[in-house]
């Protein structure tokens, strides 16, 4: 049936409907290119999250000391303890941040004890004096290192050196070790074997880290040097840093990093900076027990501000500058929830909610047929290009930005489902109205839609508001859930607009529904007007129409 | 099914019509005894907290379900040698898992408690250990949430339909969702997760989307309604909400459907867990959402507007003109047999967009709308 000219613009609905199938698979073509870029094998099957495949996820919190837990220093802490968890190379721990004021470490797999410690210890920056290096290349035997290490731990344990005031300590490196009281003597001699055995390797720092004190000497290295140091207790804590940060000096050309000490900080630093100056000698700034720098004494501090120089690059001194703000941030963490699931357990809950998802679908695809017979049609078919287009950006975002399905994202979704298929809803009932209203159905698609439009929209507009706000202010699982609620009130919108309103202009000039087949759930008899069949009435509108057209011509402007 | 076509066809007609706005005392107060009921629950019993809320550690044990295992776990778990996890409550959750909640423990004693699990013949343990601030964070979330949505949503509305009154009635509506949920809740003694919060904060989105529907055909037959004498505010808002009423009972079966099936398959398959709590609360705020568009949120809107004058005058109009009818029908029935319904001639305030037929009874509604969707 060729399309009567028309007078209104009408839309086009067949080339809408290309455009909007070409994007979809213009969609899949994206993903199939990301398949063959990436490691292929994981692509059709969405990121899932831990409560879905198994795994452990920490969360802490947070505490400022004073002031406010900014989301600057929370990032600080997130990147710090991201390099602890995944500084050990086995896990693809994620780490983030959330709420403000929480960090979420993430490990899926095996439950691992030591990467939940290692996640929910709090920075430790500490400044202390070296004692002294390593005199002798370490021998490759791990067995003699455990042992030396094991020992002078033992003898180290067994001292007070919080006894040592701050004048022997310093003495210890200006004058040498052996200035130090007699007691002590046997201890700093372990603790020299130590370092002589002591490999600058990941693990062993992990080690030391674990075992950093303040109150204590220790025997750690600084990686990027791979050079060994014997420690000596802190004499500075990295609560006394003020601030840190990089920058290039003023006529200067290197790179090089500023810091400020608090009032205390500042006593210490000046007895130790007037000491060491103009002997080459070293202090060390120590961070969770590994040596991140360790420069030498220039000029006495007296007033509390240092500057760090070396071969500092712009990345190298702000990465320092930054370790030494998370060290001195006053923020505290404690254990907030741990939560580890078995992957089996896992997968039951991954299979119930994609049993739920799919009978939620068919029921509503059989309720729709049931009440809209060939309309019903058209719903089935824009929910599945709306599940295709959810499949796909789900695994898109997954690539992408690290979207997770979680099981309340699951729920999001199958909830979806139902305000998905509310919108044909609207606009099916209003396409009926008008119908019986004496339309015809190619009239009563686009009067019916204009209608239905703002209430779709509106409601939709709501639905979104309401999942955006929870995903801004929810924390946890909760997130997960109003994402995929967010995300298929967007994609319902894009379908109804441009996949079922096109599809049903396109459907209205065929016989099947444009004359109210009895199946097409537009027959007279299913609309309840009985006696008329949908063409009489197509036809009284036919009659009808030209005339209050004109006539209302002059005035149509009037609303 | 197509007896509920024919119904929305004679709804939309207006042959067949529930008075939902008339008889509005009704709908308030049953819906008032019904929040009292659920206000008295929450007072006299309170919410089942879950652990969530209340700080501790869940262990869920893959084991199968029986009676047996459940006491061997109860006493594997209080042989442990962990003080604070004595007492614990174990349940089955769904038919190979059993689920076992201790006081707050730490880690390491966690890790004890687990290897007791392990120990006493569970394939798998997966554990949750939950400070006890976290549910408070989760809750002062959720409230601060609550409080900038309802901020939002009453701005949207209001800048949408351009009438405050609107927001107010869909408010109203709204709390009266929470309260019912939250009251069944209480009286039932579900268990409150975190989930459970989760899905009444979607019932935010969803009652306020289902009342969006309603007003914005409300709108539509009010528009312009002062110019016109057919029908009264009120019996317009009626229509409205007859007019929506099979698109509201569709709506509400597709969205109750899905969400019935993550309920049935959260309580079979999984037992106790988030796709549960989740989906009860859904299934109960949508179908109070559902119930408050029509019953209450609209009787609201039309009791706030009839206390304009504008709209007082135009009931008065309304009222006019049938009485002036009845009154030329009565004097025409009197004189003679009517020869045929006389075309009532517009009273005072009829304007060019009543067409002649305004008074024709058979067919009263279509006469403007037909002629309103042409011009457009």
């Amino acid at each position: 049936m060729a399309t009567k000219p028309n007078t209104r613009n009408l839309p086009r609905p067949g080339r809408v409907l290309a455009i909007f199938l070409a994007v979809v698979v213009g969609l899949y073509a994206l993903l199939i290119g990301v398949t063959l870029s990436g490691d292929g094998a994981e692509t059709w099957k969405p990121e899932l999250g831990l409560d879905l495949q198994g795994g452990t996820r920490i969360t802490l919190q947070a505490k400022a000391e004073n002031g406010e837990v900014t989301p600057e220093k929370l990032e600080e802490a997130a990147s710090i303890i991201d390099q602890r968890v995944n500084g050990s190379g086995v896990s693809e721990a994620e780490v983030t941040t959330q709420g403000g004021d929480q960090i979420i470490t993430e490990i899926p797999g095996e439950e691992r004890q030591d990467l939940v410690d290692a996640a929910s210890r709090t920075a430790q920056l500490r400044f202390r004096l070296v004692w002294g290096t390593q005199t002798k290349p370490a021998s490759d035997t791990p067995a003699t290192a455990t042992k030396a290490t094991a020992d002078a731990a033992k003898a180290v344990e067994a001292l007070d050196w919080t006894e040592l005031s701050l004048t022997e300590q310093i003495d210890a490196e200006t004058q040498g070790i052996t200035t130090l009281p007699k007691d002590y003597q046997a201890a700093v001699d372990k603790l020299q074997a130590a370092a002589n055995e002591f490999a600058c390797t990941d693990d062993n720092l992990r080690k030391v880290s674990d075992n950093d004190v303040a109150d204590k000497p220790i025997v750690s290295c600084e990686p990027e040097t791979g050079q060994v140091y014997i420690l000596s207790p802190a004499v500075i804590e990295g609560t006394e840093l003020a601030s840190a940060s990089a920058g290039v000096p003023q006529n200067g050309v290197q790179w090089a990093v500023d810091l400020s000490l608090e009032s205390e900080g500042t006593q210490a630093f000046k007895q130790v900076t007037t000491e060491l100056t103009g002997q080459q000698k070293q202090f060390a700034i120590v961070l969770d027990g590994e040596v991140i720098s360790a420069p030498t004494s220039q000029a006495a501090i007296t007033d509390g501000r240092a500057q760090i120089t070396g071969n500092f690059t712009q990345a190298t001194a702000q990465e320092l500058a930054n370790s030494l703000k998370y060290g001195a941030l006053p923020l505290t963490f404690t254990v907030n929830g741990v939560s580890v699931e078995g992957p089996s357990l896992a997968g039951a809950q991954l299979n119930a909610g994609l049993v739920a998802g799919l009978v939620g679908l068919v029921l509503v695809v059989v309720y729709s047929l049931a009440y809209y017979r060939g309309l019903g049609l058209v719903v089935i078919a824009s929910l599945i290009v709306a599940a295709a287009i959810t499949y796909a950006l789900v695994l898109l975002l997954g690539k992408s930005s690290g979207f997770t399905l979680t099981l309340p994202g699951i729920a999001g979704l199958i909830v979806a489902i139902g305000i998905t298929a509310d919108s044909f809803i609207i606009f099916f009932e209003r396409l009926r109205d008008e119908v019986r209203g004496g339309k015809s159905l190619r009239l009563a698609v686009e009067s019916g839609w204009k209608r239905a439009r703002n209430t779709i929209l509106a409601a939709d507009a709501v639905s979104f508001l309401a999942a955006l706000i929870l995903y801004i202010f929810a924390i946890g699982v909760v997130r997960g859930f109003a994402f995929a609620l967010g995300l298929t009130t967007i994609i319902d919108v894009f379908v109804v607009f441009f996949f079922t309103k096109p599809l049903l202009s396109l459907l209205a000039r065929t016989k099947f529904f444009g004359q109210g087949h009895k199946l097409s759930g537009l027959d007279a008899g299913h609309l309840g007007i009985s006696g008329r069949k949908i063409t009489q009435i197509a036809n009284d509108g036919a009659r009808r129409r030209p005339v209050p057209a004109q006539a209302s011509a002059p005035a149509g402007e009037v609303r | 099914m197509s007896r509920i076509s024919v119904l929305g066809h004679r709804l939309y007609e207006g042959d067949i019509s529930f008075d939902f706005v008339g008889r509005r005392k009704l709908w308030y107060t049953l819906s008032l005894a019904i929040v009292v009921v659920c206000a008295l629950g929450l007072l006299v019993r309170g919410l089942n907290m879950g652990v969530e809320f209340k700080g501790g550690v869940e262990f869920t044990a893959k084991i199968a379900a029986t009676d047996a295992n459940v006491t061997k776990l109860s006493d594997a778990v209080q042989a442990a040698g962990v003080p604070d996890a004595g007492d614990p409550t174990v349940t089955t959750s769904g038919s190979d898992a059993i689920r076992i909640q201790t006081k707050p423990l730490d880690q390491d004693e966690a890790t004890v408690v687990e290897g007791a699990l392990t120990d006493a013949g569970a394939s798998e343990v997966s554990q949750n250990l939950i400070g006890p601030s976290w549910g408070e964070q989760v809750a002062n979330k959720a409230l601060l949430g609550l409080s900038v949505f309802l901020v939002a949503v009453v701005l949207f509305i209001w800048a949408y339909f351009r009438e405050w009154k609107m927001s107010a009635s869909a408010i109203v509506a709204l709390a009266h969702d929470l309260i019912i949920t939250v009251g069944i809740y209480a009286w039932s003694g579900f268990e409150v997760t975190p989930a459970t919060v989760t899905g009444l904060l979607t019932i935010l989105g969803y009652s306020l989307y289902d009342t969006v529907v309603v007003f914005d055909k409300v709108r539509e037959n009010t528009r312009a309604f002062e110019e016109r004498t057919q029908r009264t505010y009120s019996e317009s808002a009626n229509l409205a909400v007859n007019q929506t009423l099979v698109r509201s009972i569709n709506t509400s079966i597709t969205a109750l459907l899905p969400v019935a099936a993550i309920l049935i398959v959260g309580i079979v398959v999984l037992g106790t867990g988030p796709l549960k709590d989740l989906s009860l609360a859904l299934f109960v705020g949508m179908a109070a959402g559902t119930y408050s568009s029509i019953f209450i949120a609209t009787p609201l809107v039309v009791q706030l507007k009839e206390s304009e004058d504008e709209v007082k005058a135009q009931g008065r109009r309304v009222h006019a003109r049938r009485d002036k009818e009845a009154r030329a029908a009565a004097t025409a029935r009197t004189e003679a047999e009517a020869v045929g319904v006389g075309s009532g001639p517009g009273t005072g305030a009829v304007t060019r967009r009543v067409s002649s037929g305004a008074s024709k009874r058979t067919q009263p509604q279509r006469a403007p709308r037909s002629k309103r969707g042409k011009r457009t």
